[in-house]
Formats: structure tokens, C-alpha cells, sequence
């Protein structure tokens, strides 16, 4: 190989995050004839899960992986390119604000002048579908049974849960399955069906709660060490830019078969029950959700600036998608019924 | 080897904890000073480190408390006890560096005479902790400032408190020891030039 | 075999000459790191072995270590430990190898509420290790027997290293969980027997109190028992039980025994200022002195992995073309040498990845391999020269030599090797739980 790179990604190694990044890889390799070679490994083997981008800024990996989640210590507007409802974007919404309505540019100036990495190259990638509520021991029937419960969750959407009257416990990530087993904790997020599968969580609690606002959906990062990046001849940089395009894709389309399969084998072989969260409770996420980012813009001009863009974009955008595209219950109960 | 000099509040305090060495007659006076001030230094903020165990004790009480009687966590139990938890054993490091308490393998070194056993610690010290340490102290300094600059925040609980203090905890610990080890060399220094009467208790 | 894979050899046996030459194990490991991360990285090894520090303070789950310090200190200076071991002698005064069984007993306690091995090394030895001492008890067996009963706890679940193997393998925590319950046991069992039987055939390794000790009527005994070593029981018990009960994490688990202590003290009229001062300062040396240590193991684990050192010896293996079961036994080797200069953590995140492809398409059993996995590397702690428990050990009980405490765990790191080739040859010792359960 030419080049070749050592990234790191912020996840655990089971993770669809993590796999993402060692199919970006497989894909620029192919795409390369193997000029370029990159080396995916998981949170923690060079550096900590929440230094990745400090990381590449200073050379010591070539490129990471992580989303703007992990950045919220850093700035709270961290969130608002990862997760958050943004107005009603989902992920691949996000994405097409990101590319075409001026959010890439936010980000960029996020990330090299408001958290003050200067030396990285950004890129999205990888949409995912919206995040499910969470694993409960029992069902959540209203906006009532949310409060005083102790529950899971990192990020933003922390601050979320408390102002709608949880009692969030904070947890390191590597005391969540036994946190949950002895009952430290009642409940608890964390990704996805397949994710969720995967982690365990469908072995310790049976009621999965979704859909939900809380996570709309996540957006992931590709970080770049600017003098890497910069000495990658120009026909590279393409490959890198449109396998990120072709990865972003794939992951979509791998994570529906992925995760409908995940989801029934929960249900089927092991005993989970799918509950609907109540519409209240969803519109009561929404409205706690205000509080939070009307908090934060408040007190900074940038993330005021972010959720200006992400609010005109969505109005268009979320305003066809919600009307054009048709109802997906009135088919589920069409075919399942017959 | 039994140190007739061997100081006090050793014997009171950390019994048989670690292996210091103390300082020979051979090292003129004004360096003594030099040494007699920097360990007593370490000491003194060795203590004042010693009671963030309380601290950390009554924060995680409070939190237990607080959630398992009333249903109420806390915001800050959590980023409060790692910041104490790191507190506690980053600056303790010089203070364990003047007692000898930073363990090493004792299969040979134990029978080297007192004058070996000081050469091999100074040119360790020289060669490889002080530079090794100095640039511990560089980096760690462009973190913490870059922490501070940007305002960086913990991100794992609620609370979000600025994290540049705690940051600011790795190059004081790595000034702190290198201080510690200039008392150090300069106590091995007079046990080479000295009668070899000091070596290690 | 590129400049930076040499330079990881390098590295390594510097690490083992500093470390015999007797410079300060923790400072060796950050100076050699330094020196062969330079040259190999450049400057860049200063900003990773920040990272790694920074890792390290934000791991919330050891602020346990100085609690359980604390606890054990407070405890030791009160004078409670000694009633409690006089306690236990006198219940056991006529069996051989009493204290054994207690410090083994007291270990998988532990290891079933915490993953933090540096607590259980340094609280057991700080109980333990003066008793039997006294009672003339061999050094070696002593301590061989603290410091691998210490280390269940990174087996027995809950356990970082579980959490962290299992996704790496792909395998569900919760059943990975369930699967080293009964190897974790299995070796407390083997442990127990082997110093049981030692005890019994040299009577000098473990030998029962002499006749003129013994209590000299049932009420004194039983007074004892009740005044001396009841409410200690207690107190582990309700901190290690908080845990297990889900009331506490860990962490918080060490906090009310760290302030149990206290209230006990106090309830003897043993707390003073002087007490409390003694114990708070020991304490702070003794967690200094093991995070410190802990922090330049991660250090030197996370260049050594950077150099690239580590993915060659692997690759050459795998592309070896071996049996599946024939590469399992290789895989198995390799782990268990690798655990010598390495800890746990770099060897998963490193070298059971380039394993793993091979292992997934021979259709073994992944959960039954990640016990495998998670059992060998439970003697990584155990082999020098980057064997921590160990130094956890001496840092407590300094009258100890480090040879004698090498050949003490050595003698159970034999054990964990019957253990685990009894895993390979029964299976269902991992997956019979899991199947129930799930
Ligand atoms: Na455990
Ligand atoms: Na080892």
C-alpha cells in the first residue's frame, strides 16, 4: 500500500458504529486497488472512547470515528449533528441537510474553531434509523410513569429525561448489563435492535419500548489527521469521499435486513415485548426537548445559529417527506392481517 | 539495614511502608536544606491529598443516600468521585516517590551495595524519569490549556462541570515529581560520595 | 519485520532488564515507553501516554481502590483485623490451612461483587497477610494464594474484562456472564483443595494453632466471635451485599464500607485523630503506588500495540492454515505467553481480532472460546514481569520478597492451567449455565 492509515472509532468492537468503519475500509481498499490500506480498531486500544477526535487532531491515529454525541462535553451543539430531533429530521434527513442545506459547513466550523480542532478533516456518514426508547421492566402508559424511574441514557438526551422527571443514573458504560441485572438501574438505551441484541440487553429486561424522540436516528463521523489527509493525491481523496457516500448507503440498507432480523428473533425466540410508546409520551419528549435546546441557545450564539439552519431546512424538508410519504401502519396491518 | 537517622513520623505514620533513603552527611549543607524543604513540601500536600478520601467517602454516602432513600441521584456524585479518585492518586505519586513506596523488583537490587543501588537510581533519574517526566508535564499542559480555552466540559452526567481543573492534575503531578526527584538524586548523590554507611532501610 | 515491529521487540526486553534491574516498575514502564515510542512515533508517544492517563482517571469504576484501601487501613489500625483472624483461628484452631480457607472464601465473596482486582489483592493482603504471618504460615502459599484468589474477581462476574471481550468476540455479555460462573467457581474449588491437601501433607505450610492457643472454653470462644469478629462480618458483608442486592454500584459498595469502618471504630472507641490521619495517608500511598502502576501497564500496552509489534507474531499464525482446534490450542498458547509482559487489555483489543476470523469460520463455539479467552487471561495478573497483583501485594505486605510471592502465584497460575484444560475437554462446564438461564 501507498498509504496506510490507523483508525480508531469510539465504539465497542460488536458495535454496527464500529462495523461501519471496517466496511469504509474494506470499500476503500477495493476502491484503491489497494493503494490506501486502513486499520479499524476499536474504542479504547490507542486512546479513550471520548478522545478520538483529540486524538487525530494530534496525529497519534490517522483517522477515527466517533459522532457529535460524544462531543456534547466539548459543546452541547455537538448533539445537533448526531442525534437530536432536529425539527423532525430523521437521519437521512440530517444527512441531506448536512450536504445540501449548509450544515456541513456548521460542522466544519464546529469542529475546528468552536471545540478548537483545526487539524481534522470531517465527514458524515452512515445514517441510522431513529434510536428505540429503551428496555423497561414495565411498560411506560404515560407521562406519569416516567417520573422517579431510574434510567440509562448518555448525552443530551440526559437532560432531556431529567426534565421530564426521570432520575437519570449515571453509569460507566461498563457497569450498564450488571447495573441493570441487580437493579441499580430500571432501564436503559442503547442503540439499536440489533445493537441491544448483541449487548445483552434483550437477556435481562422483555418489554422494548419504540419509537421514540429522544435519538431520532444517528449520524456518524469520519475523522481525518489534516497533513494525512492533504498528502492523499487528488483521485484518493475522491475514493475516500464517495466510499463514505457508498458506505452511508450500504450501512442503510444492511442495518434494515440487520436489525428487522434482530427485532424478530427477539420477539420470537426470546420473549420480547414490542410497546408502543404512547403518542403523549412521544409529544412530551418533543416538548422537553425545547426546554433543553432553547436552554443552550440561549446561552450560545452558535448552537442558536445551528438549530436557525436546521429549523428552515426542516420546515421544507420534513414538511414533504411527512406528506408525501404514506403512512407505513396502514400497510403493516394490510399484510399482516392476511 | 537499620538508619538510626531514620525519621520519626515514618515510624509513626507508614510503619514499614516503602524504602526511603535519607540523606548522607556528605551532601553539604545548603543541599541538605534543599532536600529537608521538598520532602517536607511533598509531605505536607500529601496529607492535604490524603483527605479527599474523606471527601470522596461522604460524596458516594451522600449519593447512595440520596437515591436509595429519597429516589433522588445526584448530579455530581459521579464526575465528583473519579475527579477525587484521580486527585487522590496522581498527586499522592511524588509523595510515594519520597517514601519509596513506587514498587521494584527486589531479586538483585535488594544485594547491590548501597553505592550501586544509588548509581543505578541517579542515572534512572537523570536519564530517563526527569525528561520523561518534563515532557509528561509539556503535553499535559497543552490539554489542560486547550480544556480551558475551549471551555471543554465532562460530557458523562448531567452536571457537566469544566473539566480544565481536573486536567490541570497531570502536569502538576508530573512538576510535582520532578521536584521530588531532584530531593531524590540529590540524597542518592551523598550516599555515593558519602562513607556508605546510608544506603536503603 | 519493518523498523517499528523490531523496535516493539525492543521494547520488550528493555521492559525485561529495567524491570529486573530493579528501577521502580512503574517508572520502567514509563521511561522504556517513552524512549521506544519516540523513536518509533516521534512526539506523538507523549500526547498517547497523556491520553492513556487521562483514561485512567476517568474510569470511575477504581475510585473503588482507594475505598476499599481506606476500609482496610481504618480497620487494620482500629485492631479489628487482628480479632477478626483470631476470631477465625479460634473457630478453625484445629484445622490445618484455616487461614487459606479464609482468604479464599473472602476472595470469591469479592469477586462476585467487584471486578476491581487491585482492591481485593490489597484489602485481603492488608487482612490477611500479617495474620499469617504470625501464625508462621509459608509465605509463598500465602501469597500465591492472596493474589490468585484476588484475581477471580476478573473472572467471577461482574468484570471489565467480560464486558469488554464480549463484544469483541460477539458474544452477549449476560450470557458470557453466565458462562464464567461456573469456571470461576470450578478454580476457587481447585484452589481450595490444592491448599487443603498441601496443608495436610506438610502440616508447616498451614499449620493449626499450637495446643496452649487454643480457646480454653467454649464461652470465651463464642465470645470472641460474637464481640470480635461478628460485626467485621457484618460490615463486608453489608458492603460487598449492597452490591450484589443492587442498592450500590462497585464504587459506591466500597464507600459504605469505607464509612462502616469508620462507624466501627468509632463504636469500639478506637477512632482518633491520629487514627483517622495514619489511615488516610497510608492509603493514599498504597492507591498512588497501584494506579500509578496500573496507568504505566496501559501506557506501555497502548504503544507497544502502536509500534505494531503484536498483529505480526498473529498474522504469522493464522496464515499458518491450522485445524480449528489445533489453531484454539495455538490461540491458547499464545494468549497464556503474551499475558507474561502484557496485560489483559491490550491483548484483547490486538491480538484476539486477527484470531478471531479464523475462529468464527470453524463453527466452535464462540461463547464456549470467550471463556477460554477470559480464564487464560485471568493468569496475565499472575506472571511477571508485569504481573500486578503481585505488586499490589508487596505494596501491603512488604515483608514479603517479590521471589517469594512469584513462586507462590506461579504454583496457581498450574492450577488455572488444569482449569482451563478441564474447559476444553468439558464444554458444557462454560455453556451448561448459559442454556439454563437463557
Ligand atoms: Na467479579
Ligand atoms: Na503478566
Amino acid at each position: 500500500a501507498d498509504y496506510s492509515w490507523t483508525l480508531q472509532t469510539g465504539y465497542a468492537a460488536g458495535d454496527e458504529q464500529h462495523q461501519s468503519y471496517v466496511a469504509l475500509a474494506e470499500k476503500i481498499e477495493a476502491m484503491s486497488g489497494g493503494r490506501l490500506e486502513i486499520d479499524v480498531s476499536p474504542g479504547g486500544t490507542f486512546v479513550p472512547a471520548f478522545e478520538v477526535i483529540d486524538a487525530v487532531n494530534d496525529g497519534i491515529l490517522d483517522a477515527g470515528g466517533g459522532d457529535g454525541d460524544y462531543l456534547v462535553g466539548r459543546h452541547p451543539a455537538g448533539s445537533l449533528f448526531a442525534s437530536s430531533p432536529g425539527f423532525g429530521m430523521d437521519s437521512i434527513t440530517l444527512m441531506s441537510w448536512m450536504r445540501y442545506g449548509g450544515g456541513d459547513e456548521l460542522f466544519d466550523e464546529y469542529v475546528s474553531e468552536v471545540i478548537g480542532f483545526s487539524d481534522v478533516q470531517v465527514f458524515a456518514m452512515s445514517p441510522a434509523l431513529a434510536q428505540p426508547f429503551g428496555w423497561f421492566e414495565e411498560p411506560i402508559e404515560s407521562v406519569a410513569d416516567i417520573e422517579g424511574i431510574k434510567f440509562r441514557t448518555p448525552g443530551l438526551p440526559v437532560d432531556v429525561m431529567e426534565e421530564m422527571g426521570a432520575a437519570v443514573v449515571t453509569v460507566p458504560g461498563s457497569e450498564v448489563v450488571p447495573a441493570l441485572e441487580r437493579g441499580v438501574i430500571e432501564s436503559a438505551e442503547y442503540f439499536s435492535p440489533k445493537a441491544d441484541l448483541t449487548l445483552g440487553l434483550s437477556d435481562i429486561r422483555k418489554i422494548y419500548m419504540m419509537p421514540s424522540y429522544l435519538q431520532i436516528g444517528l449520524v456518524l463521523n469520519v475523522y481525518v489527521n489534516e497533513a494525512k489527509w492533504q498528502e492523499l493525491p487528488e483521485d484518493l481523496k475522491a475514493i475516500v469521499e464517495h466510499a463514505i457516500m457508498a458506505e452511508s448507503a450500504d450501512f442503510y440498507w444492511r442495518y434494515l435486513r440487520d436489525n428487522a432480523e434482530a427485532l424478530a428473533y427477539m420477539e420470537e425466540e426470546q420473549g420480547v415485548t414490542v410497546v408502543r410508546t404512547p403518542d403523549d409520551v412521544m409529544r412530551a419528549q418533543l416538548d422537553a426537548w425545547e426546554v433543553v435546546l432553547n436552554r443552550h441557545a440561549e446561552e450560545d450564539e452558535f448552537f442558536a445559529g445551528v438549530l436557525e439552519s436546521q429549523r428552515a431546512y426542516a420546515d421544507q424538508a420534513v414538511g414533504l417527506k411527512a406528506r408525501i410519504t404514506p403512512p407505513l401502519n396502514i400497510a403493516l396491518e394490510k399484510y399482516r392481517e392476511e | 539495614m537499620t538508619d538510626p537517622q531514620r525519621p520519626q513520623y515514618q515510624d509513626e505514620l507508614i510503619g514499614d511502608f516503602g524504602t526511603p533513603i535519607t540523606g548522607d552527611p556528605a551532601l553539604p549543607v545548603p543541599l541538605r536544606r534543599v532536600v529537608a524543604a521538598i520532602d517536607r513540601g511533598s509531605e505536607l500536600i500529601g496529607y492535604a491529598v490524603s483527605v479527599c478520601i474523606l471527601f470522596l467517602t461522604a460524596v458516594i454516602i451522600f449519593e447512595v443516600i440520596s437515591r436509595g432513600v429519597f429516589g433522588a441521584p445526584t448530579m455530581w456524585a459521579y464526575d465528583l468521585s473519579y475527579m477525587l479518585y484521580g486527585t487522590i492518586f496522581m498527586l499522592g505519586a511524588a509523595v510515594t516517590l519520597r517514601f519509596g513506596g513506587h514498587i521494584r523488583t527486589d531479586i538483585f537490587f535488594a544485594k547491590f551495595p548501597p553505592r550501586t543501588q544509588a548509581a543505578i537510581d541517579i542515572a534512572f533519574y537523570l536519564l530517563l524519569f526527569i525528561p520523561g517526566m518534563w515532557l509528561f508535564l509539556v503535553v499535559g499542559y497543552d490539554k489542560a490549556l486547550h480544556a480551558f480555552v475551549t471551555g471543554e466540559r465532562s460530557g458523562l452526567s448531567p452536571w457537566r462541570p469544566l473539566l480544565w481543573p481536573y486536567r490541570a492534575v497531570i502536569p502538576l503531578t508530573s512538576l510535582l515529581l520532578i521536584v521530588q526527584a531532584v530531593s531524590e538524586i540529590l540524597k542518592r548523590v551523598s550516599v555515593f560520595y558519602g562513607s556508605g554507611q546510608h544506603g536503603h532501610e | 519485520m519493518d523498523m517499528n515491529e523490531i523496535l516493539g521487540f525492543l521494547l520488550l526486553l528493555a521492559l525485561l532488564t529495567g524491570i529486573f534491574i530493579g528501577f521502580p516498575i512503574a517508572f520502567t514502564l514509563i521511561c522504556l515507553t517513552v524512549i521506544f515510542g519516540y523513536i518509533g512515533l516521534g512526539d506523538l508517544v507523549f500526547n498517547l501516554m497523556v491520553f492513556q492517563a487521562w483514561g485512567v482517571m476517568r474510569e470511575e469504576t477504581l475510585a473503588a481502590v482507594p475505598l476499599f484501601v481506606f476500609m482496610g487501613y481504618v480497620l487494620e489500625q482500629a485492631g479489628m483485623m487482628e480479632r477478626l483472624f483470631k476470631g477465625f483461628q479460634y473457630i478453625l484452631a484445629r484445622v490445618n490451612g484455616a487461614l487459606y480457607l479464609g482468604v479464599l472464601f473472602t476472595s470469591t465473596l469479592f469477586a462476585t461483587a467487584t471486578g476491581i482486582i487491585g482492591a481485593s489483592v490489597t484489602l485481603i493482603g492488608m487482612l490477611a497477610g500479617p495474620v499469617m504471618r504470625e501464625s508462621k504460615y509459608d509465605p509463598a502459599l500465602s501469597a500465591g494464594a492472596i493474589t490468585a484468589g484476588g484475581t477471580l474477581g476478573i473472572l467471577i462476574p461482574p468484570s471489565v474484562l467480560l464486558v469488554v471481550l464480549g463484544p469483541v468476540m460477539g458474544v452477549s455479555i449476560p450470557k458470557l456472564f453466565a458462562a464464567t460462573i461456573i469456571p470461576g467457581l470450578l478454580i476457587a474449588g481447585l484452589f481450595t483443595v490444592y491448599v487443603m491437601v498441601r496443608s495436610y501433607v506438610n502440616p508447616a505450610v498451614g499449620p493449626a494453632l499450637p495446643k496452649d492457643k487454643h480457646p480454653s472454653d467454649y464461652r470465651a470462644a463464642l465470645r470472641e466471635f460474637l464481640v470480635g469478629m461478628l460485626p467485621l462480618l457484618a460490615l463486608i458483608g453489608a458492603s460487598l451485599g449492597s452490591i450484589l442486592a443492587g442498592i450500590a454500584t462497585p464504587t459506591e459498595g466500597a464507600g459504605m464500607g469505607a464509612a462502616g469502618a469508620l462507624i466501627l471504630a468509632t463504636a469500639y472507641g478506637r477512632l482518633s485523630r491520629f487514627l483517622l490521619k495514619v489511615s488516610l495517608f497510608k492509603s493514599m500511598l498504597v492507591s498512588s503506588m497501584i494506579m500509578f502502576l496500573l496507568m504505566a501497564s496501559n501506557m506501555y500496552g497502548a504503544v507497544f500495540n502502536r509500534l505494531g509489534t503484536g498483529p505480526l507474531i498473529a498474522e504469522t499464525l493464522v496464515s499458518l492454515n491450522l485445524s480449528p482446534i489445533v489453531m484454539l490450542v495455538a490461540l491458547m498458547v499464545i494468549i497464556f505467553l503474551l499475558g507474561w509482559p502484557l496485560e489483559w487489555a491490550p491483548i484483547i483489543f490486538i491480538f484476539l481480532p486477527i484470531f478471531l476470523p479464523v475462529i468464527a469460520a470453524s463453527n466452535l463455539d464462540l461463547l464456549w472460546v470467550a471463556t477460554l479467552v477470559a480464564v487464560n487471561l485471568q493468569t496475565a495478573f499472575l506472571s511477571p514481569p508485569v504481573a500486578m497483583a503481585a505488586y499490589y501485594l508487596k505494596a501491603v505486605v512488604p515483608d514479603w520478597s517479590l521471589t517469594e510471592i512469584y513462586s507462590g502465584m506461579l504454583q496457581f497460575v498450574a492450577l488455572q492451567i488444569v482449569a482451563l484444560a478441564l474447559v476444553v475437554t468439558f464444554p458444557s462446564l462454560a455453556l451448561w449455565l448459559p442454556g439454563v438461564l437463557f
